[in-house]
C-alpha cells in the first residue's frame, strides 16, 4: 500500500505527518492471573494500527508460558469486515501456537450493527465481560473463588 | 452544508467513519443507526484504499435534516462488473470486495454505485430518520391458514426519505410455502425499487413472477404515503379503505393478477388527504368490510388491526390487515 503514497500533493503530506503524530501503538498484554494473559484494543483502531497490535499480541503470547488469553473488545467502537478479518486471523494464529482465546466485552450496539449488516465473526469464543471470561479460566484450571471466613 | 474529507490512508478511514457517526448522531439518529452509518462508511473507505489511489467523502443533510447523504468517490479502476461485485463473496482481489459492498448496502437505507471504467466509482449512501410516532403510526395483524406451515401473505412497510412511507399487502397465489415464495419475489422487487413510481414497480414485479414460472402470481395492494397525499394501487382481490372521522371510503382495485394473464395498463390513484386519516389494507383472508364494521376511529392502530382481524377473518386462507394512521399533515 505504501507505494501508492508517493504523490507529493499537500493532502498526502498532511496525512503522513498525522500518522507520525499518532506514533507507535502501545500494546498492553498482562498476565492477569496465573497462566492467563489479558489484552485489549485501546484508542482508535485503523487497520494499520490493528495489524501492529495483532502482531504484538502474537509475539508476546508466543514468548510467554501462558495457555489462555483474554482479549477485551469493550473499547472497540466498530467492527467492520476489515477489523473482523484481523480478529479472526488473531484468533486462528493464537490457536495455532497453542493458546486458547477468549474474547469479551463486545458492545451491544457494535454487535447489533454487525448482525444487521452481515459482518461475520464466526467460530470465536466470546464472553459477556472480563469477569465471565475469568470465571471460565478458573474453571478450566480447576480453581474456584471462595470467600475467606 | 456539505463537508469534504480526503481518504488517503488507514487513519483517514477512522477519521471519516468517526465524522459520519458524529454527524448521524447530531441529526438525531439513534446509536445503532449511527453505528451502521459508521460501519458502512468504514467498509467503503477501506475499499477505496484497497482498490484505488485515493478517495473523498462528502457528507450533508437533506430534506429538512431528515436524510443523511454521504458520497464517497475514488479514483480506482472502477468495477468491471458491478452486479458481480455487489454479490456476496465475489472479489477481484484476495481481500473480499464483494462482502464489503454487501455490508455497506445493508448498513444504509439507500445505496448505489456508479462506475466509470478506468476513472473510478461514486458510492451514494443515504440513511433516513424514522418517521415520528406523532406523525404516522401503523399496526399489523397477519396469520397463516392453519392448515399450512407458512403464511403466504407478506405485509411490507418501508420508511424512507425521512417523511415518506411505502406499504403493501402482498398475497401470493394459494397457501403455504409456495405462496410465500411468490410473495417474497414481489417483496424483493419492491425492496430493490422502492424509489420508482408504483406503476413501474408493479411492472417489474409482474416480470419477476413471470420469470419465476407460469404458476407464479400474486395480488397486491401498494400505497405510497407522502405528506398530504396517498398514491394507491390495488390489484386483484385485496381490499382497502380510507377512513376519516366522518366516514369510510372503499378504495377501488383493478382486476387482475401480477404474473398472470395480460398485464393491463395500470392506473395508480392519487388521493389528496388531510389528516387525521386511516388507511386500512386487507388481504382476501379478511371479509370485505362495510361501513359499520370498523371499530372506533380513535382506537390505536394495533388495536384496530386486531379488532378487524378477530371479527372479520375468514375460516380459511392467509389473512392480513395493515392499519396506518396519519395523525398530522407534516412530519
Amino acid at each position: 500500500m505504501d507505494n501508492k503514497k508517493k504523490g507529493k500533493t499537500p493532502e498526502t503530506e498532511v496525512a503522513i505527518s498525522r500518522r507520525k503524530i499518532m506514533g507507535e501503538t502501545p500494546i498492553v498484554v498482562n498476565e492477569i492471573v496465573n497462566g492467563c494473559l489479558y489484552s485489549g484494543f485501546y484508542g482508535t483502531m485503523d487497520s494499520a494500527r490493528m495489524k501492529r497490535v495483532v502482531d504484538g499480541i502474537l509475539d508476546v503470547s508466543n514468548r510467554s508460558e501462558n495457555e489462555i488469553i483474554i482479549i477485551d473488545l469493550s473499547n472497540v467502537e466498530i467492527i467492520d469486515s476489515a477489523i473482523a478479518g484481523h480478529l479472526l486471523k488473531l484468533n486462528m494464529s493464537l490457536q495455532l501456537v497453542g493458546m486458547e482465546v477468549f474474547f469479551c466485552g463486545i458492545q451491544p450496539v457494535v454487535a447489533q450493527s454487525m448482525v444487521s449488516a452481515g459482518v461475520k465473526l464466526d467460530n470465536i469464543i466470546v464472553f459477556k465481560n472480563i469477569k465471565r471470561a475469568l470465571r471460565e479460566v478458573y474453571k478450566k484450571q480447576g480453581l474456584k473463588l471462595v470467600k475467606l471466613t | 452544508m456539505e463537508k469534504q474529507y480526503n481518504i488517503l490512508d488507514s487513519s483517514d478511514v477512522v477519521n471519516v467513519r468517526t465524522i459520519a457517526n458524529a454527524y448521524a448522531k447530531e441529526l438525531g439518529f439513534d446509536s445503532l443507526a449511527s453505528a451502521q452509518v459508521a460501519l458502512g462508511v468504514s467498509e467503503i473507505a477501506e475499499n477505496v484504499l484497497r482498490y484505488a489511489d485515493r478517495g473523498m467523502m462528502k457528507i450533508k443533510a437533506k430534506n429538512n435534516n431528515r436524510v443523511l447523504h454521504i458520497q464517497i468517490t475514488d479514483s480506482g479502476a472502477g468495477f468491471k462488473d458491478l452486479t458481480k461485485a455487489m454479490k456476496e463473496g465475489y472479489s477481484t482481489s484476495k481481500n473480499s470486495l464483494g462482502l464489503g459492498l454487501g455490508i455497506a448496502k445493508r448498513a444504509f437505507d439507500f445505496f448505489d454505485v456508479q462506475t466509470v471504467p478506468n476513472k473510478g466509482n461514486v458510492f451514494m449512501m443515504e440513511k433516513y430518520l424514522p418517521l415520528d410516532n406523532s406523525y404516522i403510526t401503523y399496526g399489523v395483524a397477519t396469520m397463516k391458514d392453519e392448515r399450512y406451515d407458512h403464511n403466504g401473505d407478506i405485509v411490507y412497510t418501508k420508511e424512507y426519505g425521512g417523511d415518506k412511507l411505502l406499504i403493501a399487502v402482498i398475497d401470493g397465489t394459494g397457501q403455504g410455502e409456495s405462496a410465500l415464495e411468490m410473495s417474497n419475489i414481489v417483496k424483493e422487487v419492491i425492496e430493490e425499487n422502492f424509489l420508482l413510481p408504483i406503476g413501474q414497480i408493479m411492472i417489474n414485479c409482474d416480470k419477476a413472477l413471470r420469470e419465476d414460472g407460469e404458476d407464479s402470481s400474486a395480488v397486491i395492494t401498494i400505497a405510497r404515503i407522502i405528506p398530504n397525499e396517498i398514491r394507491y394501487f390495488g390489484f386483484g382481490d385485496t381490499h382497502s379503505y380510507l377512513r376519516k372521522k366522518a366516514g369510510t371510503q372503499n378504495l377501488k382495485n383493478q382486476e387482475g393478477r401480477l404474473g398472470a394473464y395480460q398485464l393491463p395498463s395500470l392506473i395508480v390513484n392519487t388521493l389528496s388527504v388531510a389528516s387525521p386519516y386511516q388507511l386500512i389494507l386487507c388481504s382476501d383472508g379478511i371479509k370485505t368490510l362495510q361501513n359499520d364494521k370498523f371499530p372506533d376511529f380513535d382506537l390505536s392502530v394495533q388495536q384496530t388491526a386486531n379488532f378487524i382481524f378477530n371479527n372479520h377473518h375468514r375460516l380459511y386462507g392467509d389473512a392480513s390487515v395493515l392499519v396506518l394512521k396519519v395523525h398530522r399533515n407534516e412530519v
